[in-house]
């Protein structure tokens, strides 16, 4: 089944908003991009998606708090998350993938060709993509 | 041991038996004129007893003034034999002029200076140790970290200032006695309370630091525990030091929230580099302004 993927991406860093946005576009993604943590949790309330990648820093509401909103709030469980962020050893990685089951963790810098790589190889479980049979992804 | 009252001394000995002698002597001396006179001239016999008995007398009483001194050091000398522990300080010398006297003397003043310095060497000893003992206490009163002693059931035996400051024990006299382990377990929080008790449950040295609150500026502690062997191997007391680290603490966490604001400062204009010089790498039909775009993203 051929389907385009639709992601969320939540960064507050615009300029690397901006291209990671246009190279999951251009790998075929439907990408809607939210520049902080509010506007992302309204898109997650307004719309339904497959995958959330959001940034941890973020001002206002960061990626922890984001996710919680995403996993108790709106009660999301099909949704996949994908969290980027600049922390390193002090990020608590195994409490915040036992808390909301984060799929993934990409560490900045990272690769965007591993980020499309691995967004399109994470298994979806929502109903939130639409059929398109004649995009090849 | 001798018996002191039923002894005789040498001399009295001597002369008694001198006394003895001479007196069967004379007895023997006048039954034999008796006898030879057949009671003839009984008048003269007064004179021929008394004479002789009057020297022996007189010789007697010569050979006990002679040998008094000799009486003198032989009762100094049976002091000893009664009781061992005597002390050479009563022992007199003797005022005669005699090479046996002289000996005596000498012997003794060696005997006094030996001793004389005996005790000037115990004494200046005796000080030496109190003032190296008052050194350790004052440097223990002293020191910065808190210090306790306790006995093998961990009852507080002897402590420092520190220690009871830390503990904000002012009242010192309520420690002595007291368990260390409910003593510093209640002033940290309870996850370290449990630390220090299952510390003191192991037979070995130890090391932990624990925190008296959630909060890294109300307090956190060193805690060690050092078990000193005693001459048969085996631990008997048992030194508990306490040494506040709170503000190296403190100066670590300050490290490393530093060390975490410059990664991360320094993480997010590479990682904006890193994406757009791959998607320049990777993507080929970009466009010109695209392209330029991206450049200008980089070098900003």
């Amino acid at each position: 089944m051929i389907y385009s993927r639709k992601i969320l991406v939540a960064e507050d860093n615009t300029v690397l908003g901006d291209v990671i946005r246009f190279n999951l576009q251009r790998a075929g993604f439907d990408v809607t991009l939210a520049r902080n943590g509010e506007a992302a949790s309204q898109f997650l309330t307004e719309q339904s998606f497959d995958i959330l990648v959001t940034d941890y820093e973020m001002p206002g509401l960061n990626g922890e708090e984001l996710c919680e909103y995403a996993r108790y709030r709106l009660q999301l469980d099909a949704l996949q998350i994908v969290m980027c962020t600049a922390k390193g050893y002090e990020l608590k990685r195994e409490q915040l993938q036992a808390r909301f089951n984060i799929n993934n963790f990409m560490h900045k810098p990272f690769s965007i060709r591993d980020l499309v790589k691995l967004l399109a190889s994470i298994e979806i479980r929502s109903a939130a993509s639409v059929i398109n049979p004649f995009q090849v992804t | 041991m001798f018996a002191a009252r039923r002894y005789r001394s040498y001399t009295q000995q001597l002369s008694g038996q001198h006394l003895f002698f001479g007196l069967a002597g004379i007895v023997y001396f006048g039954a034999s004129v008796l006898f030879l006179s057949r009671w003839e001239s009984i008048p003269s016999l007064g004179t021929a007893l008394g004479v002789p008995l009057g020297l022996l007398l007189l010789g007697s009483f010569a050979i006990k003034k002679t040998s008094r001194w000799l009486d003198n050091l032989e009762s100094q000398l049976l002091r000893f034999a009664e009781n061992p522990n005597h002390s050479v300080m009563d022992l007199r010398p003797l005022p005669v002029r005699h090479p046996l006297a002289a000996g005596w003397n000498y012997l003794l003043a060696r005997v006094h200076e030996h001793s004389a310095w005996n005790g000037v060497e115990r004494r200046l000893s005796e000080a030496v140790h109190s003032q190296q003992a008052k050194r350790w206490e004052t440097a223990f009163q002293n020191l910065t970290d808190g210090i306790a002693i306790c006995d093998a059931e961990g009852k507080i035996l002897q402590f420092n200032r520190s220690f009871a400051t830390l503990l904000h024990r002012p009242d010192t006299t309520t420690l002595l006695g007291m368990d260390i382990i409910d003593l510093v377990s209640e002033q940290v929080e309870e996850s370290a309370a449990q630390r220090i008790l299952s510390m003191a449950s192991n037979q070995v040295t130890q090391v932990i630091e624990v925190k008296r609150n959630a909060e890294l500026t109300q307090g956190v502690w060193r805690l060690s525990r050092i078990l000193p062997r005693n001459e048969n191997g085996d631990p008997s007391d048992s030194i508990w030091n306490l040494r506040d680290v709170t503000q190296l603490k403190l100066a670590e966490a300050a490290r490393e929230q530093f060390v975490m604001t410059a990664t991360h400062e320094l993480r997010t204009p590479l990682a904006n580099i890193q994406a757009y010089s791959e998607t320049l790498a990777t993507v080929g039909e970009l466009s010109a302004e695209q392209q330029q775009n991206f450049y200008n993203t980089i070098n900003n």
